[in-house]
């Protein structure tokens, strides 16, 4: 009497505890295939659960990295003093050779902006930034992505385009509401239209799961050379155009592989370039006719 | 009667009884905080060059070492949870490391009699079996959702190498914690 007048699932529960673990470890491990398989028919439907779940525990993640991050910061504070010591030396250096070219890169923007001026060419807004710290890391052999402690309540928003150190980073592929995932530019399914040297030759930048990305759809006659540098070129509207990317490194197997400015580690925090508006489709202001 | 006389006799040891209870839940929460510790390790973000490839499988660590020492600490529904939130939050497709914990958890589980038999050197060898074929599995079944492209194999058996090595030093911890949890724990039946 007692077992009839238990719910049903209750009695499904204790059936399969009957069954014992076995039953137990096959039914979870099926669950886990029905869901790795709903995650490849539908990728979309996992998203909530992605963002929720980093939403959760990106507070937990925040506090575990703390005390990781301020001891690698004193560590290296400690061993690396003889080393500062060269970096100064050699920043000093550097600082005096820059100065110079400070000055004429300030003299080139004056004629640039007037020249520009002249022809009524629409000047691309300055960018804006949210800055936010790198939580969790899930730079695998598998997928390249870190998750960050910024959300839509920060003004983050997916596709946003990600800068870490001097160089393009990746972008944002999921939001929450105060964590996002970042997809890598090394990772295997990240793919950057851009510019390379000079000559602004297009290209695709394409991730492979290593340090160096890949340069594919290069045009047949284009010339490149190691130490060529790479920008975002805009086009697809993904990214902002005229991001700094790398350098083009010559490859022994004849590949062109991409330098990346961004190291993703020693990148504790990233900007996140907030979008003004669709760059495609901004409207030119008309400019007075200046009168000489 | 004679019960109720019984239940009345023993009730200091009923009082005993509750602080063994109390003790034994410090020693199981001692125990859950390593764990969660070690699943947090495997998702915060290391400050060394290489973390992601390096980072070595500390979860997988866990649940051989009490699939075959202590069954019941992780059940397999935390097994699930645990390899479904690992894979949500570094952006794996949902249900890859769930499987190959679940899968690991019961084949170990159930050969746990035997492995309890062997030395430590073999136990470690045998997780490295273990190590490469969850490697393996996860490599295969990742490469079929992502357009059939798979993934550079080195950095994964990097990966498990890394693991392999750092066996020793997660166990250390594992063995601290089964010794503090007290013998009155469930074992597996």
């Amino acid at each position: 009497m007692q077992i009839r007048s238990r719910p049903r699932s209750l009695i499904r529960i204790a059936t399969l505890q009957a069954w014992g673990p076995r039953a137990t470890s096959l039914f979870f491990a099926v669950a886990a295939l029905i869901l790795f398989t709903m995650s490849f028919a539908s990728p979309n439907n996992m998203r909530s659960l992605r963002t929720t779940a980093a939403d959760i525990f990106a507070p937990v993640l925040a506090v575990v990295n703390y005390p990781i991050e301020q001891a690698a910061s004193y560590v290296r504070a400690v061993t690396g003093i003889a080393e500062l010591q060269r970096e100064n030396t050699r920043l000093m250096q550097e600082n005096a050779r820059l100065r110079e070219w400070y000055h004429a890169a300030l003299q080139l923007k004056s004629d640039n902006e007037s020249l520009q001026k002249l022809l009524k060419v629409q000047i691309e807004p300055q960018h804006t930034f949210i800055t936010a710290r790198i939580i969790a890391d899930s730079d695998t052999a598998f997928v390249r992505s870190v998750l960050v402690m910024a959300g839509s309540d920060q003004g983050v928003d997916a596709a946003q385009a990600v800068l870490g150190g001097e160089g393009l980073l990746g972008r944002i592929v999921e939001t929450g509401k105060r964590s996002s995932h970042v997809l890598l530019v090394t990772d295997m399914n990240a793919r950057v239209p851009v510019f390379v040297g000079a000559g602004n030759m297009r290209a695709m930048l394409a991730g492979n799961n290593t340090d160096r990305p890949e340069l594919i759809h290069l045009p047949p006659q284009a010339q490149v050379k190691a130490g060529d540098r790479v920008v975002t070129s805009g086009h697809g509207g993904l990214y902002p155009h005229g991001l700094p990317v790398g350098e083009v490194a010559a490859a022994s197997d004849g590949a062109l592989n991409v330098r990346l400015y961004a190291d993703i580690d020693r990148t504790t925090y990233v900007r996140i370039v907030k979008r003004t508006d669709d760059p495609n489709l901004r409207i030119a202001p008309v400019a007075a006719p200046e009168a000489d | 009667m004679a019960r109720r006389r019984k239940s009345r006799a023993s009730g200091i040891s009923e009082i005993s009884f509750s602080w063994r209870g109390l003790e034994t839940i410090i020693r199981l929460f001692v125990a859950y905080v390593l764990l969660g510790l070690l699943f947090l390790l495997n998702l915060t973000a290391l400050p060394i060059p290489h973390a992601g490839v390096i980072k070595p499988d500390f979860v997988l660590m866990a649940v051989y070492y009490w699939a075959i020492f202590r069954p019941r600490l992780i059940p397999t529904w935390l097994c699930f949870g645990a390899g479904i939130l690992l894979d949500v939050l570094s952006l794996t497709p949902p249900g890859l490391q769930a499987f190959i914990l679940v899968l690991a958890q019961s084949l170990v589980r159930d050969q746990r009699k035997f492995l309890m038999a062997q030395p430590y050197i073999s136990l470690w060898a045998i997780f490295g079996f273990v190590a490469m074929m969850a490697a393996g599995i996860q490599w295969g079944l990742f490469g079929l959702v992502n357009d059939m492209q798979w993934p550079a194999i080195m950095p994964v058996a990097i990966r498990v190498l890394v693991t392999l090595c750092l066996f020793p030093v997660v166990t250390m911890a594992l063995i601290g914690t089964h010794r503090f949890l007290s013998p009155a724990q469930n074992s597996y039946p």
